[in-house]
């Protein structure tokens, strides 16, 4: 970590972000350890950024304070722990098709794939500044940023495990899929449930 | 590679001026914001005024649970009791908009706020559109009251009710079989007359409650029953009627209501209120269970069963 850091890697791991997310999963496939701290500096990087974000579009009130300092730190661990879950999926995924398992490295790459989320805010800044639909554009940039870090995630699941594009693309949809189906019954289960209750008072 | 980290790093600076810029934007605009635009007292903390609702008709198990504010006695003795029992506590606010209730639940309510006027808390009553009979009956237990001008209040008295559907079963050719211990035992049935002996027995009850509502009224507002006893026939009245009456104190809102509480127990004016309001999704379904109160009114009507009450009943 500390070479990781005094070595200016992380500047180019950013840099990579940006341009060549394939040569930054071969990057990661070599240097896996050090570079999951990092990732984490990223996650929690990009949670105060998005609540910075939120707060300018809201009524700002006092407990704006209690989001940037306790909510920033349960941002960050909610951001984590899904991380961690959504990488353990794919990689249940990755090794129920015969392919190597490979945590590690995915979590790096996830971690890493949420950095453009950063530019978030200064985009926004710019639509709150001048009174310009910013919620629209919060949506919309949003909406663009998240497609955009799933294809880092995909070219990165694609690199690790040397498999092609459209083939990582369903080994990444799958958790979503599967989630899906659950909270779809989970859902139908609870309304039942609460039919069930009401009608009995 | 220098170059392309050039460019990172000053995307880098580009996002944390971003990030001071959103947040001094963020701590000017709070400067001009209202406080409470998402929360009630967002400030609640040191000593304060608590505040308890009795929404609805007053029974004993008719508790609110975990998703409404229930009138029954004993989720609000336990709110009272929550109070009580925290030191931070310096007054009481009791908000009524209730047309009264079982002689029994109120009169647990009325004794609980007794026994907390006897420790010195301050108990201030504010009604709502209605506090008739047992809200009254609450209501002349605080140590100060404040009714609406136009609240509906009074209604001093109690009232048994039970139907008397003997025509419609003798119609329908209904007959009931009742095998009892003692001749009063099916006093009240819905399927006979009752008799003489009966409703004499039913007025006893109806006096002593009577009596009762009458002494307690008059030990909570400090007043002779002599001077309640005229307009203590069961007339509901205005807020402003029940102030000539000195049935209640003041006429005021709930805000004046909390500024009272304020000066009797020497607080300051940014004082914490503890509201029990709850959260979000409790007040969700609450809504979700307003919407259904056919269900509830069937269910006590199929259960049929005769009770005394300080109730107004139009």
């Amino acid at each position: 970590m500390k070479g990781f850091i005094r070595l200016y890697k992380w500047i180019d791991y950013t840099y990579l972000v940006f341009t060549d997310p394939k040569k930054l999963a071969e990057l990661i496939s070599r240097e896996e350890t050090s570079s999951i701290p990092a990732g984490f500096i990223v996650v929690a990087f990009v949670v105060a950024i998005e609540i910075l974000a939120q707060s300018l579009l809201k009524i700002q009130t006092p407990f704006f304070f209690t989001k940037i300092t306790y909510g920033w730190i349960l941002g960050f661990l909610a951001l984590s722990f899904k991380i961690v879950l959504l990488s353990c999926m794919i990689d249940f995924v990755c090794q129920f098709l015969g392919f190597a398992g490979s945590i590690k490295q995915l979590l790096a790459i996830m971690t890493f794939s949420l950095l453009p989320h950063a530019l978030l805010l200064p985009a926004l800044m710019i639509f709150h500044v001048f009174s310009f639909a910013p919620v629209f554009f919060y949506i919309g940039i949003s909406m663009v940023l998240a497609i955009w870090s799933a294809y880092i995630i995909i070219v990165g699941i694609s690199q690790i495990h040397s498999i092609e594009f459209f083939r990582s693309i369903m080994i990444f949809l799958a958790p979503f899929v599967a989630t899906g189906i659950l909270v779809f019954f989970v859902i139908v289960l609870l309304s039942m449930n609460i039919t069930g209750y009401l009608s009995v008072i | 590679m220098d170059q392309n980290r050039k460019i990172v790093i000053s995307i880098l600076i580009l996002l944390v001026l971003s990030s001071i810029l959103a947040i001094i934007d963020i701590s000017i605009t709070m400067q001009g914001t209202k406080r409470d635009v998402f929360f009630f007292r967002p400030s609640a903390s040191g000593p304060g005024i608590g505040i308890v609702r009795i929404y609805g008709p007053i029974t004993i198990n008719e508790n609110g649970g975990t998703i409404a504010l229930g009138a029954g006695s004993d989720s609000v003795i336990d709110r009272l009791s929550e109070l009580e029992a925290d030191s931070r506590i310096k007054a009481v606010i009791v908000r009524i908009n209730s047309p009264g209730g079982t002689v029994a639940a109120t009169q647990e309510i009325y004794a609980k706020l007794m026994k907390m006027r006897k420790k010195n808390i301050i108990l201030i009553a504010s009604m709502g559109e209605l506090a008739a009979s047992g809200g009254y009956y609450i209501a002349s237990a605080c140590n100060y009251i404040f009714a609406n001008y136009g609240t509906l209040t009074g209604s001093i008295g109690v009232i048994a009710v039970s139907p008397n559907l003997r025509g419609l079963f003798d119609k329908l050719g209904i007959k009931m079989n009742v095998i009892k211990s003692g001749k009063y035992k099916d006093i009240l049935s819905a399927y006979r007359e009752i008799n003489p002996e009966e409703r004499d027995l039913i007025q006893q009850i109806i006096d002593s409650s009577y009596r009762k509502f009458l002494q307690d009224v008059s030990l909570g507002r400090n007043i002779p029953i002599s001077e309640i006893e005229p307009y203590a026939d069961g007339r509901v009245m205005s807020g402003e009627a029940a102030m000539k009456y000195k049935l209640v104190d003041e006429l005021g809102s709930m805000e004046d209501a909390e500024k009272k509480a304020r000066q009797l127990a020497k607080l300051p004016d940014d004082c914490a209120v503890y509201d029990e309001m709850k959260s979000p999704i409790d007040r969700i379904l609450m809504m979700l269970m307003s919407a259904i109160p056919s269900v509830r009114v069937e269910q006590r009507m199929l259960e049929q069963i005769p009770m005394v009450e300080y109730r107004y009943q139009p």
